[in-house]
């Protein structure tokens, strides 16, 4: 047990920002708060590190209530989005703010500062200034502000946003490793879906104020509960069916599912990586579409297969080309009932 | 939740911020009330009071000084006091509009400049602007001098007998007055020539003939945020200014701030004095309210 | 670079020439070796070295540096708090409205009318404490109130650029009230501290109705000074005076320059 929410309510105005939102984090872990703008990710964020207080609901850290706690008595530190590292404080000075902040010695000060900025290997550039500095150096430097007062639980809002692409994928992967690292718990906000795979345990997937999935990053992916998972994380074909014996009746015929079907209609789902080439008929779930457009995409290509909207990926030495008539198998165990 | 909220990351509840919050903002609008406002108050008030024989506040409240204002004296009616007014307001105007007509050129010219010299010539508008009003003013009594090539000119185009300066005269106030309030109207419009959009000059030169719609249309609306700002800064002070006025402009060319300062003076006639400090407050208000309605009406270009 | 009509420079330069004229006029006739009249005698300092003789102007002096620093000093303690309350704290919105009008006043005010309103305000409270005689401590008085709008509000425009977020982060880092004013928010406000006290302190020292409305016979400040040598007749001591006034003005502008910029730069 880590961090911990219930039945949090928050509403701006006329805009519900949250509403009945729970979660739980096990201690270590990382969890992503995942979603588009809007969604209430960041003002779940902000309740958990104490700059906005729920309209109602419970905030708990290691078993103790903290939902009525200033943000400067949380055992919990954040990275912000744009870093808020103080201008006029060298970088040595600004990871030492929390630390003097709560008149901790001299001598503890300095060694502990020292530990956080090696541990972001920037602990040659204490006397430089923020101004000074790259996006990805202040980054460190902010993690290392925050990490240097030992919290309970680390909270990160969108941290990566300010970086270039390539320098994005490195960061997040020193990230994860850092918290594996560190054994703590992690918190990290984003709407980029490929970084909440590549650094998450867990992750919650939001919209409008609340959570529509959340669980381990493989199991959100490969098993969606309803379209707007499905379709947030990674490319999704969604196919409309019908409750069959066995299964379900598709556009393109019969279909094996996976997982059984509460509905009379409703819909699956079925990754592009799922719908298989095949030189000729397949065993099970198999049709034969047309190639309408394929795409080159250096490490596969993109086909998308007409009549229908199925869209699938193949090796590029299939040799697949517009207007082939080709044999694609749904794979089963692909093939995903939807809640919806 | 008990009414409590977070405030710049600070847990706390409304009446506990607003309690500090007066704290920090009390001294400052305790003291503007109490050595402003409350005097201004007490301003209007004097304005209905009578002068004493020997130049106290007698507290008997008349509309003598109004009456007065008007031009009901001693001696019949004269229209001195609403000739002091109007010249003034029709300084105040010329001189605002003589400024702004000096000032695009000149922003126009800086701005054209190439980026390290215009911080030289911003600086040499600055400099004038924070130069004392007094040593401005009186400097022109030196250069409007009889033996100085202006009044020289003058004389030999037979404006002015020889010898005499060309002060008093409202030519040398309008010198006065322009070059005191020309930093006034150039700085702020600089701001906003520095941004101007040439490209939309551009497009008005292809679409008008004439230089002046080009000017009317393009160049106009654009630096109307500075313009607006110099006006403010130029027409209301310019009405009540005395300094330029007492020195250049003589006894016969008298101003509000000149009939202002008299009245606390050698006259000392508070009470009436009041009432002309309220007649200019009441015309500084109309300046304010035309130019908020203005502001308002340029707004949806 | 945009070709003109040739008449744009001209009345550009013009306009400059026009303002700087009167300036130069006074700085050569400082130096002018004669009393009366205005040909040139010959080049001669003997009028500065009389300034720094003339017990008058000497005591202006000092009264307008005492009145300006006393009066940029307190306007700026007064004006930099008002600022963060007016700025950092939730009022309703017709408080606000209230607040923020009265904050203006000063600005908006011609200064002679706010000068006779002190006066007879000074006169009235004269007849209760004899301290309100015209002298020093009007003039602080009348001084502080425009300065105080002044500073209110270059500091609330810097107030206004910083960013909520640093508030926050000293927050999560475990900062108390106190200890996040001083160690966050005055730090970084003060760049428009320091501006909003050398504009109250230009203000004061440049001041000419206000003094003039409120001023004894022993509080002379320099351009009080100047003003009744004038209309008495103008001598050369004042070109001396003024010349050194402007020198001083001009490195002043050139020093607060350098200063805006280093701070740009950061």
């Amino acid at each position: 047990m880590s961090l911990e929410a219930y039945a949090i309510y928050k509403t701006y105005g006329e805009v519900q920002a949250l509403h009945n939102v729970d979660l739980v984090t096990k201690r270590g872990e990382f969890f992503t708060l995942l979603g588009p703008s809007g969604c209430g990710k960041t003002t779940l964020l902000r309740i958990i590190a104490g700059l906005e207080l729920p309209d109602s609901g419970t905030v708990m850290l290691s078993g103790q209530k903290i939902t009525t706690l200033p943000a400067n008595e949380r055992n919990v530190n954040t990275v912000f989005q744009s870093y808020a590292l103080f201008p006029h404080l060298s970088l040595f000075e600004n990871v030492a703010f929390g630390l003097r902040s709560r008149r901790f010695p001299k001598s503890e000060v300095e060694a502990k500062v020292k530990t956080a900025l090696t541990m972001v290997h920037m602990e040659k550039l204490g006397d430089r200034f923020p101004h000074q500095l790259s996006g990805g150096q202040k980054q460190r430097v902010a993690l290392a502000r925050a990490l240097v007062n030992e919290p309970e639980v680390l909270l990160l809002d969108e941290p990566m946003s300010a970086l270039d692409a390539k320098l994005r994928q490195s960061v997040q992967a020193e990230l994860r490793q850092l918290q594996q690292s560190l054994g703590k718990t992690f918190i990290l906000v984003t709407h980029d879906q490929e970084e909440a795979l590549t650094v998450s345990d867990r992750i919650a997937v939001m919209r409008r104020g609340r959570i529509e999935q959340y669980g381990p990053a493989r199991e959100i992916y490969e098993k969606p509960k309803n379209r707007y998972v499905a379709d947030f994380l990674g490319k999704a074909n969604i196919i409309k069916a019908r409750r069959a014996d066995g299964g379900a009746l598709t556009d393109f015929g019969f279909m094996r599912t996976n997982g059984k079907m509460e509905w009379e209609e409703g819909y699956l789902a079925i990754r592009p990586e799922n719908v298989v080439f095949h030189t000729q008929k397949p065993a099970v779930n198999g049709v034969e579409l047309t190639a309408a457009e394929v795409f080159y995409r250096g490490d596969h290509v993109e086909v998308w297969l007409e009549p229908g909207t199925l869209r699938m990926r193949a090796a590029p030495r299939r040799g697949i080309a517009k207007g082939d008539q080709i044999w694609v198998e749904l794979l089963a165990s692909g093939l995903v009932v939807l809640d919806e | 939740m008990n009414s409590h909220l977070v405030w710049y990351g600070e847990l706390t509840t409304l009446r506990r911020l607003l309690r500090r919050g007066l704290y920090f903002a009390a001294p400052g609008m305790i003291w503007i009330l109490l050595f402003l406002a409350l005097p201004s108050l007490l301003l209007i008030v004097v304005s209905f009071t009578t002068r004493g024989a020997y130049g106290q506040i007698e507290w008997t409240f008349t509309l003598e000084n109004f009456k007065r204002l008007c031009g009901f004296g001693l001696y019949g009616w004269s229209a001195d006091y609403f000739i002091i007014l109007f010249r003034s307001v029709h300084v105040a105007f010329w001189t605002t509009l003589i400024c702004i007509l000096l000032s695009y050129p000149l922003c126009f010219y800086i701005a054209n400049k190439p980026e390290r010299s215009r911080y030289f010539w911003l600086t040499l508008i600055i400099i004038p602007f924070w130069t004392n009003l007094v040593i401005r003013a009186y400097a022109w009594l030196l250069v409007l001098a009889p033996q100085l090539p202006l009044a020289r000119i003058a004389n030999a185009l037979g404006l002015i007998p020889e010898g005499t300066p060309l002060y008093p005269s409202s030519f040398a106030v309008y010198l006065g007055m322009v070059a005191t309030f020309l930093p006034f109207v150039a700085l702020p419009l600089y701001s906003s020539v520095e941004k101007l959009d040439w490209a939309l000059v551009e497009a008005a030169n292809d679409l008008y003939a004439g230089k002046i719609r080009v000017f009317l249309h393009a160049i106009w609306p654009q630096t109307v945020p500075g313009i607006s700002v110099g006006i403010t800064l130029t027409f209301i002070p310019a009405m009540g200014m005395f300094v330029v006025p007492d020195f250049l402009g003589g006894a016969k060319y008298m101003l509000v701030g000149n009939l202002i300062q008299q009245q606390f003076g050698t006259s000392r006639d508070w009470p009436f004095g009041a009432a002309v400090s309220l007649a200019l407050m009441v015309l500084t208000l109309v300046a304010l309210q035309l130019q908020r309605k203005r502001g308002k009406k340029v707004e949806p270009i | 670079m945009r070709r003109f009509h040739w008449l744009v420079p001209l009345t550009a330069l013009g306009a400059l020439a026009f303002l700087y004229v009167p300036l130069m006029a006074v700085a050569v006739f400082s130096v002018n070796n004669s009393r009366f009249g205005l040909s040139w005698q010959g080049f001669t300092l003997k009028w500065y070295a009389k300034l720094f003789a003339n017990e008058q102007i000497l005591e202006a002096a000092w009264n307008t540096l005492v009145l300006a620093t006393v009066s940029t000093v307190i306007a700026t303690v007064i004006g930099t708090i008002l600022a963060i309350g007016l700025d950092r704290y939730p009022w309703p919105k017709r408080l606000f409205s209230a607040l923020d009008i009265n904050l203006h006043l000063p600005v908006v005010t011609p200064e002679i009318v706010f000068a006779a309103a002190l006066a007879v305000a000074f006169g009235v409270l004269r007849l209760v404490f004899s301290i309100f005689e015209p002298g020093l401590l009007n003039m602080i008085i009348g001084h502080i109130t425009f300065q105080v709008s002044f500073v209110a509000l270059v500091v609330r425009a810097r107030l206004e650029a910083i960013s909520k977020d640093y508030e926050e982060a000293a927050r999560d880092l475990y900062a108390d009230n106190a200890y996040l004013l001083r160690r966050v928010m005055l730090p970084l406000l003060k760049p428009g501290i320091v501006g909003g006290a050398m504009l109250a302190f230009t203000l004061s020292l440049d001041d000419f109705v206000v003094s003039f409305f409120t001023a004894g016979p022993t509080s002379v400040t320099l351009p009080l000074y100047i003003y009744a040598i004038v209309r008495r007749g103008v001598t050369p001591e004042i070109h001396a005076l003024s010349t050194l006034a402007l020198t001083a003005t001009v490195v002043l502008v050139m020093l607060s320059e350098r200063f805006t910029r280093k701070q740009n730069k950061e």
